[in-house]
């Protein structure tokens, strides 16, 4: 089976967590076998892993030039100079007009998320009608908002069947308040998708009510966990009898609902004095909260690291984690997790509707009401 | 949530039983599996054109 998949995050370049589930899905459907993948990124590195095919966006030409072979033959990353002269015979109209083309005929990408995105977004799936139509595949699997617009383009020239991957939707991102372009093109994705592959049942459920979707066309697809490096594992916690570490890890950001935790510190700061709190993450609410811990008169028991060293730490401390989530939990997804996965006391909560925690392991169910 | 985070911190069977069931839950979750399961959708979708949850969840649930 062949499939065309687009993504807009992969390792060894990872800006998030979109980039650990792309290669893990990828690499879970390569140990099958008989699935040939052909990923399409918007800016390689040409250090990814070989086990599957990885097509630059960024040297895929949708404007006929005259090239030659000796000429170019060097200059890719990713796919080579011959599968550059397949994608040219399949240029399908007269984009000349675009801006930043360059002496291929190809659309540059800055990689990553820059202030133009939304203008990256539709070039990419401009590219992808040029795949559509010179790739031989059986299906199409878009990850995330950004490539949505690719897949249904594919689709549209191909004929095959589209699967979406929702790893986050705006309404997790804004707490309900969407971006209306966002929504506008997720929901345009899954209208036009085949099946909708959701991070976790909350997930889909907010694809089904919030964006009105059949419920028969959803399913619920949860990330797995890496095992921990070897480096990690290598480390020997350093415990202190007398004192614990309870550690956030995650972006702070509002998605995560970074304050709950800090409230929750204060709370428990309340009862005892013999436990330190850590947020070993970093995102636009850091300052917000260490302003919060500083109000509640706790920081001189509250941490905040920075991801890396954070997350370092807490695997020295031997400490308690605490992955909160506002709106959903991907079901201990990415690498970060894996952190998690090795430690003692893992502790996952998520909200359903704003009203309780549960714990994540339904065996160990913890609930608590806010 | 409080609660739940001065539980653990105070209580070491509590502390000890979550270590131990949380990793043998989490050691379950892996990509291969993940991998069987989009597989899944993949044949409903090449074979038939079209997917259906209902007889996804049927034919994934020996996946454990």
């Amino acid at each position: 089976m062949k499939v065309l998949m687009f993504g807009w995050e992969f390792p060894p370049k990872i800006y998030g967590g979109l980039a650990v589930a792309s290669y893990g899905i990828t690499k879970g459907l390569s140990l099958q076998g008989d699935v040939q993948t052909t990923f399409c990124l918007p800016k390689p590195t040409g250090e990814e892993e070989k086990f599957l095919n990885i097509i630059n966006m960024s040297q895929v030409p949708v404007v006929w030039r005259d090239k030659n072979y000796d000429d170019i033959r060097d200059r890719f990353v990713g796919h080579t100079a011959v599968d550059y002269y397949r994608f040219r015979d399949h240029l399908y109209a007269d984009f000349n007009y675009l801006q930043g083309l360059d002496d291929l005929g190809c659309i540059q990408f800055a990689g990553g998320y820059p202030g133009n995105l939304h203008e990256e977004i539709n070039n990419f799936s401009i590219i992808a009608g040029v795949l559509a139509r010179s790739e031989d595949f059986d299906l199409i699997h878009a990850h995330d908002w950004l490539t949505y617009p690719a897949g249904v383009h594919a689709k549209m020239v191909s004929g095959k069947p589209l699967c979406i991957h929702v790893h986050a939707t705006d309404f997790d991102r804004s707490r309900g308040k969407v971006n209306p372009t966002v929504y506008g093109i997720e929901k345009n994705g899954m209208d036009h998708a085949d099946c909708i592959m959701c991070v976790s049942e909350l997930t889909r459920q907010t694809v089904i009510n919030q964006y009105h979707q059949d419920p028969k066309k959803c399913v619920a697809m949860h990330n797995a966990v890496y095992p921990l490096s070897e480096e990690y594992q290598a480390i020997v916690p350093n415990k202190t009898p007398d004192e614990k570490v309870v550690t956030f890890l995650g972006r702070i950001t509002m998605q995560k609902g970074p304050e709950y935790f800090v409230e929750a510190a204060a709370k428990v700061l309340q009862r005892t004095h013999n436990i330190r709190f850590c947020m070993a993450g970093s995102g636009d609410m850091m300052n917000a909260m260490i302003r919060m811990a500083a109000e509640r008169g706790i920081a001189d028991r509250f941490h905040f690291p920075g991801f890396r060293l954070g997350a370092f730490r807490h695997r020295s401390s031997g400490g308690h984690a605490v992955r909160l989530s506002v709106y959903h939990l991907q079901a201990v997804g990415l690498r970060r997790d894996s952190e998690q996965r090795h430690q003692s006391g893992l502790l996952g909560y998520r909200r359903y509707g704003g009203r309780h925690l549960q714990h994540l392991h339904q065996r160990q169910s913890l609930s608590v009401s806010f | 949530m409080a609660d739940a985070i001065y539980s653990i911190c105070t209580n070491d069977s509590l502390y000890q039983y979550l270590s131990e069931e949380g990793l043998k839950e989490v050691d379950q979750i892996t990509w291969e599996k993940v991998g069987l399961r989009i597989r899944e959708c993949y044949n409903q979708l090449t074979g038939r054109g079209w997917f259906d949850n209902w007889e996804y969840l049927q034919a994934v649930k020996n996946i454990k």
